[in-house]
């Protein structure tokens, strides 16, 4: 088997499986209680008006119908139009989404330079009250629920605010990702602009960098305190190779294998996270969109919305699965 | 990994001192902030969420009007302070002909759209028109489905006949959410989605890049998800007006709506003057949080609606009104504004609230008020037993005050009474709902009424809440009731007892539904109120809903801001503080 | 002057249930080019020993007493980077389970490359080109170096290690039960192949097994361990033909002929015993034949009863 035959199928698996959860979520959500008609509360509304307001949103016709058509449309790219918006979801998804991936892949490539190393040298110093403590931090973190440590963070660093040594106080801002009046005043620069959001990113970064951090951290650890038991590590030692050798070219290299794919679950696991960091940050990305859009029954938004979250996770999964080729040679294939 | 150590640990340090360095960069923009700002006066106000679209058509949420009603206005609207009709972009009152069934309006002169196109009455008979032919669920069947046509008689005068006389004609077709429309903006819009196969849902789609109005402000700038800017508008034609002692403005130079999610970080937020207004009540919790702040106000406003609990009269034991009746008489609303709401909202009970002054009924009965339990009980008691119910233990108080609970409740044909559910909202959507349901289980079955408190979530109470929907007794509430209590015509009537019915309840009774037709007819004010007190007496006699309470509407503001807001039932985010309140610093 | 000199060497491990002498007052002494045969029951101690001598000794081992005298260093008190020199370039060792001592994603070429590296200034393609004569030298087909362990068979990996393990021609090899996991026939090729490279190359060579039949054929001197102690040490033609210490006797003698089959060390009466709780006296006499009283009280003591041949046994007092 080559590589483009080994690609070529797990991208048909991923065809396969994003289907059966495209037609799991739209059953899911027709099966879940509510009515998106019923949902818009107007006693002005006479019941011809919900039938015509049901037959607008294509609801009138069996579920079944209904699943047909949204395969069709959803083939040639139409993914139908958001009920309460009225704007096709493509648009609206593809307007968050940026916001999404930019905190998210932003905390994701900091927690994994910061977690990983870490992992790695507390597993090497396996036993010392370093490797506890750091141990502990990393369970807190792990096992914290998450809005109570964003509010605190918002309290203390764009609240409070943090003295500085030279006189004034630093001030995080409290939310989103811009402040309006540095964005909406056409005297200012792009690189203010730009520094702004990255000054806003930072304390949704910080927070969600805090839990994937510990996550990683602790992935790595045992994944790394595995490995030390292994003979090559042993052979290795006796080698006479210098430890730094011995735990970064042995012992994290092959430490790494299992964590790859397990971040790349994580990611999936972490999606709740996600959408609480963004609500409590008010954050405009796709996950509070996903919930505004599930409370209001509105179907077309929050299926879309969940299939593109399925798809980035499994697309994750794919890029470890094929990164997993290159770290590891036991996955071989004839080139 | 195979990456040199010191590459790593350089790109490292460069990261650092990157962040570092934006940081103190702006803590110095937060510094030279105020002086720009300082030349403009600026009202910002926090949103938790955003209008759908820039589409004033698309009118979705409460949201796209706080933004998209800046910009558009309508004919008439209900006053500040006591909700009489005034005239917005009509000059004058109407004047309806009842022999002819029309109605002259009479606009103001010397108005102009935001691009310089004068206002005429070419563009209330067009936004009539499309009204008319495209039939927008929402609105149509109103505001516009009795309309038989309307016409400019003049540039400045527009003719709207009627089919049939129709009383919401004055509070809905000339009023809230019927906003004009430039014609020269919107007649290709109109034009092209006519004759497509679904023209309501593409002309909602229609998103116009920058919504030509004109209203006290224009807009500037939307960034989804963050703010959006409006400035004011120059030409407002009502700049200077003056209405029952207010003075309009708009009195700033801009407004920044900032979207908050939650509500934590919005109280953060006014707290620390990033915002000067929060717009959208706030839970009693944070009074003593805020209460302490020096440059922070409250206030306090009563909601123009209710919470309720509905019962489903088609079915057995609510099927009798008597059943229905001593239902109501075990409910101790005292209890529930006193221990549940502590205090933050008043006993509902009439289905129009004593704060809709012109149409509530002050004489229709109070049930319960200020009695003792074992007053209350001696009522619910007398009228079960007078319908001929039954116990096999008869609930007692005695003079000490030791209950001995009731149990086996029988109908009048000896039947028991069968154990039903009462659907409460839960706990995490709404906990003062879920406690109530719970507190009214526990008196109905003390009283020997067999239910059951199911905490549900509510966009399945809202499907089952249907007359065609299994339900048995349900707690759902009106937050934002009209002025107008048109919906005493939707919310009991017959007509309304089918699928997708507002008639939840299924309650039928002809003598109401005849009042209910006379009072839609009625054009005169005075007549119609007559008959829409009489209504509230049958339903308060009737109990199809028994009202329970509404949660005081309690906002926030930085009163070392801005000051003049005009409080009204839902508060103090209203058009006309929009348009009175001044800074209080002078430029 | 002997190359390794090992005096009275005792190491302990602490686990949950006690602490587990492993090695006791444990002495040997092996010579320049000598090849010198360890054996003894699974669990003797003879592992530990040779973990002891490179400084591997797990986390929760150690060097309780004793020194290990090589080169003229003692490496049983030397400091960490001292040990690190000593490793490899003075003994290298060729691992009981060669199936995993490899870096499973690590080129076994480089992997020897890197051992060369870490002790002697050579380039990149010098320590290639020493990898080819490695690979030629243990019969391996040097184009195979670039190849990933995964790759290779048991008998290859064998024959891998054992060439990792001259790559800095040390001057004394540890082969720790280096054929254990291969089959019977490869096994042969490898230790007739190892025999010839230790007369070849003339390094030392520490050879611990069960297998009796090599180490007579192959070692000049052999050790035996029992229960963590040295019981019986000389000459091999000695050792084999005229055992002194019962325990010895009684493996030779429940084995069917030296020259025969081979096979693991037979299975004598009775258990090994606990090494955390200890029988008093010699360790072994639960299990002798010959025990006496005094074999109950006392530890015997480890005495020369011949030049060179030296037993831990109270019928020798």
């Amino acid at each position: 088997m080559t590589f483009w035959h080994y690609l070529g199928r797990k991208l048909f698996q991923l065809a396969l499986t994003t289907l059966i959860i495209v037609t799991l979520i739209f059953f899911l959500f027709r099966v879940m209680p509510g009515d998106p008609v019923k949902t818009i509360i107007d006693p002005q509304m006479p019941p011809e008006a919900r039938a015509q307001l049901r037959a607008q949103f294509g609801l009138d016709k069996p579920p079944v119908v209904q699943y047909l058509i949204f395969l069709k449309n959803a083939a040639r790219g139409n993914w139908g139009v958001s009920f309460f918006q009225q704007e096709p979801v493509f648009r609206i998804i593809m307007r968050k989404l940026p916001n999404t991936l930019l905190l998210f892949t932003s905390a994701v490539v900091l927690a994994y330079l910061i977690g990983v190393p870490i992992g790695k040298r507390i597993a090497w110093k396996r036993g010392t009250p370093t490797e506890a403590v750091v141990t502990f931090v990393g369970i807190f973190f792990y096992t914290t629920f998450l809005p109570w440590l964003a509010l605190i963070m918002i309290w203390l660093f764009a609240y409070k605010g943090i003295p500085l040594p030279w006189g004034g106080v630093l001030q995080l801002p409290l939310r989103g990702m811009m402040t309006p009046e540095i964005w909406s005043d056409p005297a200012a620069s792009a690189l203010t602009k730009g520094l702004d959001v990255a000054v806003h990113l930072l304390l949704p970064l910080f927070v969600l960098v805090l839990i994937f951090f510990a996550r990683f951290m602790l992935l790595m650890r045992s994944s790394m305190l595995d490995t030390l038991e292994e003979d090559y590590i042993v052979t290795a030692r006796a080698k006479g190779l210098e430890d730094r050798v011995i735990m970064n070219r042995h012992a994290a290299r092959n430490a790494m294998l299992p964590v790859v794919t397990a971040m790349a679950l994580s990611l999936a696991f972490s999606l709740n996270g996600g959408v609480l960091t963004e609500k409590v940050f008010s954050w405009p990305g796709l996950g509070t969109e996903l919930i505004d859009a599930v409370m209001k029954n509105d179907y077309p938004l929050a299926q879309a919305a969940f299939i593109f979250l399925a798809v980035i996770v499994l697309v994750a999964n794919l890029i470890a699965d094929i990164l997993y080729i290159f770290l590891d040679p036991r996955i071989g294939f004839e080139s | 990994m195979k990456t040199n150590g010191k590459v790593r640990r350089y790109l490292f340090a460069v990261m650092c001192a990157s962040v570092l360095g934006s940081m103190v960069v702006m803590c110095q923009c937060g510094g030279s902030q105020l002086p720009l700002l300082g030349r403009k006066v600026v009202l910002k106000v926090g949103m938790q969420e955003e209008p759908s679209t820039l589409n004033i058509l698309n009118y979705q949420s409460v949201w796209s009007g706080y933004v998209l009603g800046r910009f558009y206005r309508t004919l008439y609207d209900e006053g500040p302070v006591d909700f009489e009709m005034v005239p917005i972009l009509a000059e004058s009152l109407p004047e309806y002909d009842a022999a002819t069934t029309s109605c002259i309006v009479r606009l103001r002169r010397g108005i102009t759209w935001d691009d310089g196109v004068p206002f005429t009455a070419a563009d209330v008979v067009f936004t009539a028109n499309m009204h008319l032919q495209i039939k927008i669920p929402s609105l149509y069947y109103a505001a516009w489905e009795f309309i038989d046509r309307v016409e400019a008689l003049d540039d400045y005068t527009v003719k709207f006949v009627l089919k049939t006389p129709r009383a919401t004609f004055f509070s809905n077709t000339l009023l809230p959410d019927n906003f004009i429309l430039p014609r020269h903006r919107w007649r290709s819009v109109v034009e092209d989605i006519k004759f497509t196969a679904d023209p309501v849902g593409n002309l909602m789609e229609y998103q116009p890049n920058v919504p030509v109005g004109l209203g006290p402000f224009r807009f500037v700038e939307w960034r989804r998800g963050s703010y959006i800017k409006v400035v004011s508008n120059p030409n407002f034609y009502g700049r200077g007006l003056k209405l029952k002692g207010l003075e309009f403005g708009p009195f700033m130079d801009e407004i920044l709506y900032k979207i908050y999610r939650n509500t934590d970080t919005a109280i953060l937020a006014l707290k620390k003057g990033d915002i000067d207004y929060i717009w959208w009540p706030i839970q009693p919790g944070y009074l003593d949080e805020l209460k302490g702040h020096p440059d922070i106000a409250v206030t306090t406003n009563p909601a123009n609606g209710w919470k309720f609990l509905a019962f489903h009269c088609n079915r057995e034991p609510f099927s009798d009104v008597n059943f229905r009746r001593a239902c109501h008489w075990l409910i101790d609303k005292d209890f529930l504004v006193e221990r549940v709401l502590q205090r933050h909202g008043q006993r509902a009970d009439n289905v129009v609230p004593p704060v809709n002054k012109f149409w509530h009924n002050p004489d229709v009965p109070v049930i319960g008020k200020g009695m003792t339990k074992a007053e209350r009980w001696r009522e619910a008691k007398e009228i079960l037993t007078n319908a001929g119910y039954s116990w096999v233990v008869p609930p007692e108080i005695r003079e000490d005050g030791a209950v001995t609970p009731g149990k086996g409740l029988r109908m009048s044909n000896g039947e028991p009474v069968r154990t039903f559910s009462l659907l409460t909202p839960t706990a995490d959507y709404d906990p003062l709902r879920a406690i109530s349901g719970t507190y009214i289980q526990q008196w109905w079955k003390e009283f020997g009424i067999p239910v059951n408190a199911v905490p549900t979530s509510v966009n399945d109470i809202l499907r089952r809440a249907d007359p065609t929907g299994d339900f048995d007794v349900y707690i759902l509430g009106w937050i934002r009731l009209p002025i107008d209590p048109e919906y005493l015509s939707t919310l009991f009537t017959s007509r309304q007892a089918v699928k997708d019915g507002n008639n939840t309840s299924c309650y039928r009774n002809p003598a109401y539904d005849a009042l209910a037709a006379q009072a839609d007819a009625e054009m005169d004010r005075e007549a119609r109120r007559r008959i829409i007190f009489r209504m509230q007496e049958i339903i308060a006699a009737d109990v199809p809903y028994i009202t329970l309470y509404a949660e005081d509407v309690i906002e926030a503001y930085r009163k070392d801001r801005f000051t003049g807001w005009v409080n009204e039932p839902m508060g103090i985010g209203n058009p006309w503080s929009i348009l009175t309140i001044k800074p209080v610093q002078p430029r | 002057m002997a190359l390794l000199g090992v005096h009275e060497l005792s190491v302990v491990y602490q686990t949950q249930h006690g602490a587990v002498r492993a090695v006791e007052d444990v002495s040997l002494e092996i010579g320049e080019r000598e090849a010198f045969g360890l054996v003894g029951e699974s669990g003797c101690g003879k592992t530990t020993l040779a973990l002891a001598l490179l400084g591997l000794l797990p986390r929760n081992g150690h060097i309780r007493s004793g020194a290990i005298l090589f080169q003229g260093l003692d490496l049983a008190s030397a400091p960490p980077d001292a040990m690190r020199r000593i490793r490899w370039k003075g003994i290298a060792m060729v691992f009981q389970a060669a199936m995993n001592s490899l870096n499973p994603v690590q080129r076994v070429g480089d992997q020897i490359v890197e051992a060369i590296r870490a002790h002697e200034v050579v380039s990149r393609d010098e320590a290639r080109q020493r990898v080819v004569e490695l690979f030629q030298l243990v019969g391996l087909d040097p184009e195979r170096a670039r190849a990933y362990p995964h790759q290779y068979s048991g008998g290859m990996k064998q024959r891998a290690v054992i060439a990792m393990a001259l790559a800095c021609r040390p001057a004394l090899v540890i082969a720790d039960e280096p054929t254990t996991a291969l089959d019977v026939i490869v096994q042969d090729q490898i230790l007739a192949e190892l025999v010839q490279l230790q007369t070849q190359t003339g390094m030392a060579m520490l050879y611990i097994s069960h297998d009796i039949a090599i180490i007579s054929e192959s070692c000049q001197r052999v050790g035996v361990m029992y229960a963590g102690r040295l019981v019986e040490c000389g000459p091999s033609e000695k050792v084999f033909s005229a055992p002194q210490h019962p325990y010895m006797q009684a493996l030779l003698g429940s084995y069917p002929s030296l020259r025969g089959e081979r096979g693991r060390l037979a299975a004598i009466g009775g258990e090994p015993p606990s090494l955390i709780f200890p029988p008093p006296g010699c360790k072994f006499h639960p299990r002798c034949a010959h025990v006496m009283p005094v074999c109950r009280r006392e530890a015997p003591e480890y005495r020369e009863i011949k030049p060179g041949h030296w037993v831990a046994c109270h019928l020798h007092g």
